[in-house]
């Protein structure tokens, strides 16, 4: 595995050495997203709606509401923080955890 | 194209120093290096990476990202308690990673106001301040576009309640209960889950209906009834008269007294709330004035 990923090139050569970072941002379009969710056990359903892979329940932004994969801004630390792309839904993210 | 090719190109057209130009538009803000690689040069399928505060872009494929990361981010997701600034992994979408980064900047610094109020609020009332006072500063540098942006935002995560409050904190009301909350002491004598009931019950108010007085020392007890029967007269649903302290309680029940007559005469009725604050010397007055049917 480690030998596949040294074959990626010039832009990350040295997966052990990201690891070691405490913060690690992976930046991703809707498409990209989807893929990347997949490993964090979530899909997207038919109607665009990010959803729990093993029970099929649709997930709730910090709004409360079901979100789509169109509207989502980022998947944060803490208890399944799916915020908005809106600063408002990050807002409420920090204020949670910021005190 | 491979991603081998791939970096040799990225790295040849770093050195020539053609990236940030060639989309670049006279009409267009420069875009930010990593938007751009993802949007134009290298198809659909790169990702970006940045570590620890780099905003320096470091680019991988979905499949290339090794268990260990999704590992951690499922982790991350058993936590309660969270620290955000300590280790983390983040799955950012992208254009949003800036905006991110510009409130994290806002919300960090410290306003008096909010301060002041934030012992006594829970933490959704102090996002919504947060948030006002950031539509405060995009309006003060210009950037009408982004404040209506932000306070859209407010709305669609707080609903009507939310966008109220953030034009009641920019028009100064939330100043005013803090000048009433330190001119009172009440600060100072009442105890924090008292004070936080108090200040809670009139942020609420705030939302219902903005005609909320404050009863203080200098003000002109036939002035004030005068507003009220004027209030009135217009049909507003709802008018709020608080005060504190024995002073300012006598002339609110003077106010009261005056306008008495037209509460009946405009189909209004009165709900008084006399519960003195237990915990504090200062004893408080609460008086609705609110539209029958």
């Amino acid at each position: 595995m480690k030998e596949e990923i040294n074959k990626a090139g010039f832009a990350i050569k040295d997966w052990d050495k990201v690891l070691k970072n405490k913060r690690i941002d992976i930046i991703a379009d809707s498409k990209q997203m989807k893929v990347l969710l997949k490993r964090i056990g979530h899909n997207v359903d038919e109607r665009g709606y990010i959803i729990d892979a093993k029970t099929g329940r649709k997930v709730k932004s910090n709004d409360g509401k079901e979100i789509k994969i169109k509207e989502l801004g980022a998947v944060l630390p803490g208890t399944k923080n799916f915020v908005r792309k809106n600063v408002a839904s990050f807002s409420h993210f920090l204020a949670k955890h910021y005190r | 194209m491979d991603p081998t090719s791939l970096a040799i190109a990225y790295d040849f057209l770093k050195k020539i120093g053609g990236i940030l130009k060639l989309r670049k538009r006279e009409d267009q803000k420069a875009l930010k290096e990593s938007e751009i690689l993802q949007k134009n040069l290298f198809g659909k399928n790169l990702i970006i990476i940045n570590l620890g505060s780099s905003n320096e872009p470091l680019i991988t494929t979905p499949e290339k990202i090794p268990d260990e990361v999704f590992e951690r981010i499922e982790k991350q997701f058993r936590k309660r308690k969270i620290n955000p600034d300590n280790e983390s992994v983040r799955l950012i979408s992208s254009g949003f990673k800036e905006r991110m980064n510009d409130y994290k900047k806002h919300f960090s610094r410290k306003f008096s106001d909010i301060e002041f109020l934030s012992p006594f609020i829970d933490e959704w009332y102090k996002s919504i301040f947060k948030l006002s006072n950031y539509v405060g500063s995009l309006l003060s540098q210009e950037k009408h576009d982004e404040a209506r942006t932000a306070r859209n935002d407010i709305e669609k995560q707080y609903g009507k309640a939310g966008r109220k409050l953030c034009n009641l904190y920019l028009t100064g009301y939330l100043q005013k209960l803090i000048n009433f909350v330190k001119s009172e002491k009440l600060d100072t004598y009442a105890d924090k889950e008292e004070l936080s009931r108090f200040i809670t019950r009139i942020i609420k108010d705030m939302v219902e209906d903005t005609n909320i007085f404050f009863i203080k020392e200098n003000d002109n007890i036939v002035r004030v009834a005068t507003k009220i029967v004027n209030l009135m007269e217009a049909g507003h649903a709802y008018i709020a008269i608080h005060s504190a302290g024995s002073w300012n309680i006598r002339k609110a029940k003077k106010i009261i007294k005056i306008v008495e007559d037209d509460i009946e005469k405009y189909g209004y009725r009165k709900k008084v709330d006399n519960k003195p604050m237990k915990s504090s010397k200062c004893p408080i007055f609460y008086v609705r004035i609110i539209r029958e049917g």
